[in-house]
């Protein structure tokens, strides 16, 4: 047994061991091991009260019409 | 009495507005952003709730209008713009709400910078901008710059309340490689889109990720403002946002402030008007200036030949450049489509605008675009 499935394993005895701790549907999860990973999240800042958003959004028209997509097409 | 039994109604989708032009309709999906053109002998059929009763409709059309009415009908039920109810049933589902409001007094921000600029970004990105709650930016170059110059511009942003930013930036090689612009526009996540204009070739030198991260290359020389206000179809814009700001409000103008190359504070760059330099106007004076406001709400149901279109409330305006400078209210120049035929031809050929080419001094551009 690899090491994912050890833990899967324990994570699914902990479960059945303790079922008062977990939502009455955790005896259903599908439990996946993910592999940790040094990449850290790039928040995006939004400058003001260190408030942060994980993405953005565009404007919902164009700003202005410098290209003539018509040449382009 | 009220029906309690199913009958046979189709109503089109809230989000699924029809909006007649002179020839013929279209039915915008706000909600997918798409349209479908439609005759108008199909709209009338609704009701003013959008409600069609099938049963009526059977009863009066004759069989060859029955006919065609079908396959009409099997393309709303394939595009998902109709759905079939009782008249009861019919009440749950109102009409959107067409009143059109932002949180900023500013939505929109043009910047144009060429060699001779002496714009302070830091002032007129962290405070100008933010005392107007402006969040979406667009920075266009004439002339060429380096990396860090642009690099140095997105730091301030990236530590500002701007939430997204566009680039048109002259294609230089001695400055910046495809793939340098690349890894940088993927590193700083505010960018939508980068456009390098007066390449060598057109094309995607990278995808577009979530709405954002795109880099197109174009051909296109863009050395002044004169080159903006293209009508085209991929510049449509089919959102609740743009369509219920289109029912009262300029498509273009409103909300929008603009700096232009000198720093003067303009509706649009291209316009001669200035409501004093951001050296020393603050731009929150400006946009509450009630004579900068006017163009705001010159909307599309006055403009000529915009107001017979069907595609007026998805398309933007151009104010700055229309085929009478005399009349504000006069159509687009750059604009091609004719809604009395409903063909797209070339707007710089036509020989009713040549006068008004003239008089802006597009010579150059028309004949550099043929």
């Amino acid at each position: 047994m690899n090491e994912k499935e050890i833990i899967k394993s324990e994570l699914k005895q902990l479960i059945e061991r303790n079922p008062e701790s977990f939502p009455f549907i955790a005896q259903y999860w599908e439990i996946k091991i993910k592999d940790k990973t040094t990449l850290e999240h790039k928040w995006l800042e939004l400058g003001k009260y260190n408030s942060k958003q994980s993405n953005s959004n565009p404007f919902y028209k164009p700003i202005s019409r410098m290209i003539d997509l018509s040449k382009i097409n | 009495m009220e029906e309690t039994t199913p009958t046979q109604h189709i109503k089109l989708h809230s989000n699924c507005i029809p909006v007649k032009g002179a020839m013929r309709s279209v039915i915008c999906d706000l909600q997918r952003n798409l349209y479908i053109p439609v005759p108008h002998s199909l709209i009338d059929l609704f009701d003013e709730d959008s409600l069609l009763n099938l049963e009526l409709l059977e009863t009066t059309l004759d069989t060859a209008s029955l006919q065609i009415f079908s396959e009409y009908l099997h393309l709303l039920e394939r595009q998902e713009f109709v759905f079939h109810c009782n008249k009861l049933e019919a009440k749950n589902f109102p009409t959107i709400n067409t009143e059109w409001d932002f949180p900023s007094q500013a939505t929109n921000c043009v910047i144009d910078i060429n060699q001779g600029s002496e714009h302070d970004y830091t002032d007129l990105i962290q405070n100008e901008l933010d005392s107007v709650n402006c969040h979406y930016v667009q920075l266009r170059s004439f002339d060429a710059f380096s990396l860090s110059f642009w690099d140095d511009i997105i730091k301030i942003i990236n530590g500002s309340p701007i939430r997204s930013v566009d680039f048109i930036i002259m294609d230089v090689s001695a400055c910046f490689s495809h793939k340098e612009i690349s890894e940088w526009v993927y590193s700083n996540r505010k960018i939508r889109c980068v456009t390098l204009h007066s390449s060598s070739e057109n094309k995607i030198v990278r995808q577009q990720n979530l709405g954002f991260s795109l880099v197109l290359s174009v051909k296109e020389k863009i050395n002044s403002p004169i080159s903006c206000g293209n009508i085209h179809p991929s510049y449509f814009s089919i959102n609740v946002e743009s369509f219920t700001e289109s029912l009262a409000h300029n498509t273009c103008l409103n909300r929008k402030i603009a700096i232009d190359t000198e720093g003067n504070i303009k509706n649009c760059p291209s316009m001669a008007k200035s409501y004093g330099n951001i050296r020393d106007t603050k731009l929150i004076d400006v946009v509450n200036n009630a004579d900068f406001q006017k163009v705001w709400h010159i909307k599309k149901d006055e403009i000529t030949k915009c107001k017979d279109c069907e595609f007026r409330h998805i398309c933007t305006d151009c104010r700055a450049y229309i085929e009478n400078p005399e009349d504000q209210y006069s159509a687009p120049l750059k604009c091609g489509y004719n809604p009395y035929t409903c063909q797209w031809e070339e707007w710089s050929t036509n020989p009713l605008k040549q006068q008004a080419i003239e008089y802006y001094g597009m010579q150059a551009l028309v004949k550099d675009e043929k």
